[in-house]
Formats: structure tokens, sequence, C-alpha cells
């Protein structure tokens, strides 16, 4: 098995820790109403921050004890030095799909702990083929079954039908929103598109807002910065 | 009809298929209900966005300042008054028994002197005061714009200002409309009730223009500018600035707000 590092950045900020965890117990009250295992993650514009949310889901759910994989469907992204990307792995999901080699042996385990990682492989031509065939559906259900939470990175909506033939294929999708970016009517028309398929909208992700105003969202959102003040000591 | 908000984004969404007509009727249920709960999103946004854009009322506000002030201030040619002073007591209109002028003569004549601004631009006085200034070819409509009348309230002292870009010119033809105006009143009354206190001298520096309203206008017009198109602006913006955005247009529903962070590149 392959293995591959992702750098901690959850762990290291505070406010995104909070936003994350307050994002994972959104998730968690909403499987109590409808069950979800496989995940798509997709926005309406390219560079709306799919790859770096998709990553941080899964180290957080990683790091709440569930058993994560986390799949790089984008079969177009080229690597771009600078760019936030994952670096090709020898083998990945396009292989895979063209039966070249096992499951197991193309998912990489990585240096956190329950979190594990499928590649998008080298895949030269056209991932619409790759995408439409049976294989895609029977490998969500593998994983769905094997895995707490299988999450997709797609491509962006605007961009091709990737996301929607891959969404057609997973249990629910969370659309990732650019603040001050994306328009309502982006949103609106991947609404009226991933409906068209049946899919079922978790809800939106607000990406990339200021800090400042992040922390207007509470109303006391330094309270836990500076320690309470200890009612019972330890002796 | 149910798209029948404010934003440009509902009319687009005119229901042409099945499950945008669906849409539009969970979309009319849900604003329904909306109405009693949300809070004023339209305004929220307009004052959002004029905060975003308040450098624009100040760049066009500066603009407009600027412009004005440079066609009126600099841009003006510069003119030069003289001012030709006239007292106006009639010390022969009074009783010829009493030679002491009283203060019903005093009032009469500060009365009289609201009359004198009609007659000094009288066809009479102009025409006479041209000929003073034959050599010199002004026209009436000219001179008659070149000339303005100024009384203290209820003062005998009339003041005769002549405006021009050449300064002797203004000089003489102060003094050419003062002279015409005296002979004239003193024809019409048969007195000699006016008479000269101050010749007008040679001005040596140009006025400086009275511009405040112009000036205060182009600001306003700056700010005027910059407000319509902070409200256009606003208008065709469709972009998510509030949390309260995506469930207000789209009712779906909000998971979380992430901020923004520099994230180092996966190994």
């Amino acid at each position: 098995m392959q293995t591959k590092v992702f750098t901690e950045t959850v762990q290291d900020d505070n406010v995104l820790q909070h936003a994350y965890s307050t994002l994972i117990s959104k998730l968690y009250m909403l499987e109590k109403n409808r069950s979800f295992k496989t995940l798509t993650v997709t926005s309406c514009n390219p560079g709306e921050g799919k790859t770096s949310f998709s990553a941080s889901l899964a180290k957080v759910l990683a790091g709440a004890g569930k058993r994560t994989l986390l799949v790089n469907l984008d079969l177009r992204k080229k690597y771009k030095p600078g760019k936030v990307s994952y670096h090709s792995a020898a083998y990945g999901i396009s292989s895979y799909l063209e039966g070249d080699v096992e499951l197991n042996d193309a998912i990489c385990k990585t240096n956190i702990e329950n979190m594990y990682f499928l590649d998008s492989g080298k895949y030269l031509g056209d991932p619409v083929s790759l995408l439409c065939s049976d294989r895609l559906g029977t490998f969500m259900q593998v994983a769905g079954s094997e895995y707490d939470y299988v999450i997709t990175d797609t491509p962006a909506l605007e961009c091709n039908t990737d996301a929607l033939l891959i969404s057609g294929n997973t249990d629910a999708v969370i659309l990732v929103a650019k603040m001050g970016s994306t328009t309502i009517k982006d949103i609106r028309k991947a609404q009226t598109q991933l409906y068209a398929i049946d899919a079922h909208i978790l809800g939106v992700i607000l990406n990339k807002s200021s800090k400042r105003f992040y922390k207007k969202l509470f109303s006391a959102p330094d309270y836990f910065k500076y320690g309470k003040p200890a009612l019972y000591k330890s002796v | 009809m149910l798209f029948r908000r404010k934003r440009g984004i509902w009319e687009i969404y005119a229901a042409d298929n099945e499950t945008e007509r669906t849409l539009a009727v969970q979309d009319g249920e849900a604003r329904n209900f909306m109405e009693f709960t949300e809070d004023n999103m339209e305004l929220k946004r307009f004052l959002y966005t004029f905060l975003r854009m308040f450098w624009l009322i100040i760049l066009l506000g500066a603009v407009g300042l600027g412009v004005t002030i440079y066609l009126y201030g600099y841009g003006a040619v510069p003119v030069y008054a003289a001012d030709t002073k006239i007292f106006t007591l009639a010390k022969g209109s009074a009783d010829s028994s009493r030679n002491k002028i009283d203060y019903q003569d005093i009032l009469t004549n500060r009365q009289l002197s609201n009359d004198y601004q009609d007659i000094i631009k009288s066809k009479k006085v102009i025409e006479m005061s041209q000929r003073q200034l034959s050599g010199m070819k002004i026209d009436p409509d000219r001179l008659k714009s070149m000339i303005s009348v100024s009384s203290q309230d209820n003062s005998s002292i009339v003041v005769i200002r002549a405006v021009s870009a050449d300064a002797g010119e203004a000089g003489r033809v102060s003094l050419a409309v003062s002279d015409s105006f005296i002979s004239t009143l003193e024809e019409l009354t048969k007195t000699d009730i006016v008479g000269v206190i101050d010749e007008p001298g040679l001005p040596s520096s140009p006025v400086q223009p009275d511009n405040l309203k112009q000036i205060l206008m182009g600001l306003l017009i700056g700010i005027g500018t910059a407000i319509i198109i902070i409200y256009i602006a606003d208008f065709f913006d469709t972009r998510i600035r509030f949390k309260e955005d995506i469930e207000h247009y789209t009712k779906l529903p909000m998971l979380a707000v992430i901020p923004k962070y520099n994230m180092k590149s996966a190994k």
C-alpha cells in the first residue's frame, strides 16, 4: 500500500478548528434524518476551495474517529506548482475504473490515523467514459461499505459535467461557495442541475470568509480562547 | 408571479421546466414564511455595498469639486470691477422755506433708492452712457450686462459697479453710467438730489469670483452620481455577501462558514 503525507492545517488554527468542528457537528445532526456515506464536494466555479475543503474535512472526520476515504476524482487537473493540489500517486481511481488494479492497491495510507486517500491516477483520455461506467457505482458501494465516509473531490460544475456524473453515484452533495465571489445566480443554476439528477444537496459551505466576519457570527467567540477560570482546582 | 424580488436574479429563472416550476412553488411557500422571520436583506445588502464602495463617493465628490473649481476659479477670465458711489439725497426737494433736512426727507429718499436701480438699467440711461462711451463701441446689451447696482437695505448710498475683463473699460463704464444716471434723474425730477461720492479709480487687481454655489453644486453632482452608481451596482450584484444570503435566496441549508487560511501545499 502506498503512503501519503498530509500537512496539518486545521490543527494549527484556532478559528479554523472551530469552523470545522461546527461543520462536523452539523453533519452528525443531519445524518440522523437521512444517512449518507459517500459525499461529493463540488462548487460552481473553479478556485473556490474544493480541494482544500475536502482535504480538511477528511482530516477532521478522521480526527473524530471515523474511517474516512478521500478520493480525488478531479481527473482533468494537472499539477501546477504553487497551487493547492495532491501530488499524483502511481495508481489512482482511474486505474481502478479501467480495471488495472484492485481497489486496496490503489488506496494510499496517510500520516493521519483513520484517513485514507485515493488519487486520480495518471489518466490521459476523456474522463467522461470512465465516469459513465458502472464501475463508479460499484466503487461507491464497495467504498461506502468499507469506510464510514467517502469524500470525493470533483471539478467545478461550470467547467464540465464530471461533478454531475459523480453526484449521481453518491449519497449527498456539499456545495462549496466562495464568500464575495460566487453569485446567487451560480448557486441557483447548480441547484437546478443537481435537483434534475435527484441529487441530495446537504447544504452550502461559505468558504474563504474573512476571520473578522467569521468571529462576528458568534456573540462570544473568544470565550474559550483565554481559558475558563477554574472552579475546581485539582490538588 | 413568484419571482417578484428586487434582485435581478428571479426574473432570469422564469420556470420553464418541471424541476424549476417545483422549485418556484417551494420558493413561494418558503418566502411567505420568511416574510415574518427574515430581517431586511435588501437594505442590509445596500448598506454593505454603500460602505464597500464609499471610496467612489469620495472620488467622484473630489472630481466634481475639482472640475467646478477649475472651471469657475482658475479657468475663468480675470475680471475687474469699478465702483462708483452715489448719494441720493434730495436737498432741493424739501420745502424751500426750510433749509435743514429732516428725517422725513431721508425716509423718502431711501425708498426712492430702490427705484433708481430700475432707472439705471433703463434704455434712456444706457443709450446716454453709450453716447458718452462712443469711442469704445459697446453695444447696449453688453453694457447692461456689465453693470450691477447695489444698495444696502434702506441706505441712501447706491453703488454702481461695472465689471469687465479690461480694468480701464470697467472704470470708464462705471463713471459714464453714473453720469448719465445723475443727469437723467435731474432731468426727470427737476432737482439736484444726487451726487457722486466716490469716483472709480483704476481697479488694480481682479475681483474674486463668488462661485460657492457652483462649487457646492459640483460637489453634490459628484456625490449624487456616486450614489446612483452604487445603487445600480448593488441592484445587479448577486454575489454572496452574508451568511443569510444562501437561505434567503436559494433555500438551501447553510452548513458552515469557513474562514480564509493559507494552506501549505500537501506533500
